[in-house]
């Protein structure tokens, strides 16, 4: 009897438990995928565009052409038109044995109607996301996540993941040097960005100085994340930054990533998340090469396409 | 008769003139200082900048269907506002002033998440006093904004005259017991000088509100008695912005609860407040 009683606790855990909605259910299907010119050192190219954002995507694939760089477009997930039970599966459930959290984001359904609720991380059994997290946020991580688990199951080394909010500095074939030069440097990186960080509408770079708890990952101490550390006169080793608008991908990155965010789900947007991601390895490039474009327009906050 | 007085960029100002010259340099000096009142902020440093206290700054920390009870709502704006914000919240609405409140009736109609009801909030429950302000002739309902249970001091009877009612009051912790109301996320209180009597009345919902939006002045004599109370209560100022002149201003106080939630396991600050 006790026998069963173990084995009826073990399914509990393991079947009953209301985190179980995987997230994976609500990545986007990679569809069409095409052939597209070889880089270098990088097996696939894809960019991340919305539907109904084609200006944004002519004026990114204007860049590249020049230089015979065509990257496979990714109709982007558009977190505004997720569907209300997909949020709930993606977000962090409140579970019993957890303490009261930080004032988080919920959304609620109420008579036929979705409502965003600024609340205590408190509910058993309820999704909550960091404090202000916008559906549109959870479509470009969703976005990204979609991409890496398409990256990993297709059984490639290393992807380039674009945003189409890019400019391009110089000749973006001076990556696949650079990845030589990681890959001799630090064989096991993860994630490499082709700039030295976001830029804000004044051109400036915009320092990630400070880190937020997640409810469900002790982190470590801010001095760890603060931490950059340069390994050639090219490259720097980083503890955490903002953006995700262009990033190289390891097949060891893509597995941390994906990993990580089945285990802990979507809390934070995606590039305060991968920052938090143990073990992962991050590297900067020590000049820009494809950066953002300042003061590009972004759906992100709220939908502003036609 | 012309008498020179003084040269000004190389022309002769007579002395009549100069007395227009004075009197105009006199009313633009006074004008100056009337459009450039300062204001003060306390609290917070992040809250500063946002130039004032916007309801939607203050949504951003409560839930979608909250519980706002507002006292002292005079021609609704801020009502009309939080029932915006609050689609599927309840929005409940205390004005004292008959007519303003049969005002408010029609003009609110349109939104089914708010209640108005005819009463005062206050420290005691019951008909007491309620002095209308009619201005300096006792004629003028456009001061009515300034009406009050208390008896007209601070302005003085001779610029803040008019009619006396009986109004109904309540104390906030009695009104929620008999209304089945548990908690409050936003507690607005403009009613002209009882917010702090009408607090220290209602120690139980004092306990539950969350968010206290309050009207305040630091030159009233019981200012710094208001927020010891406050503090001693578990509220944390967050944004506090005043006159430096007039002493007028409105404060928002967070729960003890909210601030750490927001703060400490939201942002990580380690603060020692």
């Amino acid at each position: 009897m006790k026998t069963y009683c173990y084995l009826f606790f073990i399914y509990s855990l393991v079947f009953l438990n209301p985190s179980r909605a995987e997230i994976e259910e609500v990545f986007k299907k990679v569809e069409g995928k095409t052939e597209i010119p070889k880089m270098k050192n990088i097996d696939y190219i894809y960019l991340i565009n919305l539907d109904k954002r084609p200006e944004k995507y002519k004026k990114t694939i204007d860049q590249l052409a020049p230089y015979g760089i065509c990257p496979y477009r990714f109709s982007a997930v558009n977190g505004w038109e997720l569907k209300f039970e997909d949020i709930d599966k993606i977000g962090v459930k409140f579970l019993a044995n957890m303490s009261n959290g930080p004032i988080a984001s919920v959304y609620r359904w109420d008579e036929g109607k979705e409502y965003h609720s600024h609340e205590i991380m408190k509910e058993v059994g309820i999704t909550y996301f960091c404090h202000g997290l916008s559906r549109g946020a959870m479509g470009c991580f969703l976005s990204h996540l979609s991409l890496l688990q398409d990256a990993y199951d297709s059984g490639y080394n290393v992807v380039w993941i674009l945003e189409d909010d890019i400019k391009v500095i110089s000749n973006p074939h001076e990556l696949s040097s650079l990845i030589d030069i990681l890959n001799n440097e630090d064989p096991f990186w993860d994630v490499l960005f082709t700039d030295t960080g976001y830029k804000n509408s004044e051109g400036k770079i915009v320092p990630c100085t400070s880190i937020r708890p997640r409810p469900n990952l002790q982190l470590k101490k801010l001095a760890f994340y603060l931490k950059d550390t340069p390994i050639t006169q090219d490259l720097t080793k980083i503890g955490m930054r903002f953006a995700s608008h262009s990033m190289i991908v390891s097949r060891a990155g893509m597995k941390k990533i994906l990993d990580y965010i089945k285990k802990y789900k979507i809390f934070y947007p995606y590039d305060i998340e991968y920052a938090y991601i143990p073990g992962i390895r991050l590297y900067n490039c020590n000049r820009d090469i494809v950066t953002n474009m300042v003061g590009a327009s972004s759906d992100n906050g709220s939908p502003n396409y036609n | 008769m012309k008498t020179i007085f003084f040269k000004k960029k190389g022309k002769l100002i007579s002395f009549p003139n100069f007395f227009i010259f004075l009197g105009t340099l006199l009313i633009s000096t006074v004008n100056s200082f009337a459009l450039e009142e300062v204001i003060k902020f306390e609290g917070i440093e992040c809250f500063n900048g946002y130039g004032g206290i916007p309801n939607n700054f203050i949504a951003s920390f409560t839930p979608y269907n909250s519980i706002i009870i507002e006292a002292g709502a005079y021609l609704g704006a801020e009502t009309i506002s939080y029932a915006n914000l609050y689609p599927k919240g309840k929005i409940l609405v205390f004005e004292a002033n008959p007519r303003v409140s049969t005002l408010l009736q029609s003009s609110l109609e349109a939104y089914p998440n708010v209640s108005i009801f005819n009463a005062a909030i206050s420290d005691k429950n019951g008909v007491f006093p309620f002095y209308l302000c009619h201005g300096k002739n006792g004629s003028n309902i456009e001061f009515e904004f300034a009406s009050s249970l208390i008896f007209p001091l601070r302005l003085g009877k001779k610029t803040c005259s008019g009619p006396v009612l009986q109004v109904q009051c309540f104390t906030i912790d009695e009104w929620c017991k008999a209304n089945n109301i548990s908690h409050v996320d936003v507690l607005r209180l403009d009613i002209e000088g009882m917010e702090y009597r009408s607090l220290k009345a209602s120690p139980e919902i004092l306990k539950k509100i969350k968010i206290l939006h309050t009207h305040t002045n630091v030159k009233s004599k019981d200012h710094k008695s208001f927020t010891k109370f406050l503090k001693n209560s578990g509220f944390v100022l967050a944004a506090h912005y005043y006159y430096e002149s007039k002493g007028d201003g409105q404060a928002i106080y967070l729960s003890r609860e909210l601030f750490d939630a927001y703060f400490k396991l939201g942002l990580g600050w380690e603060l020692g407040i």
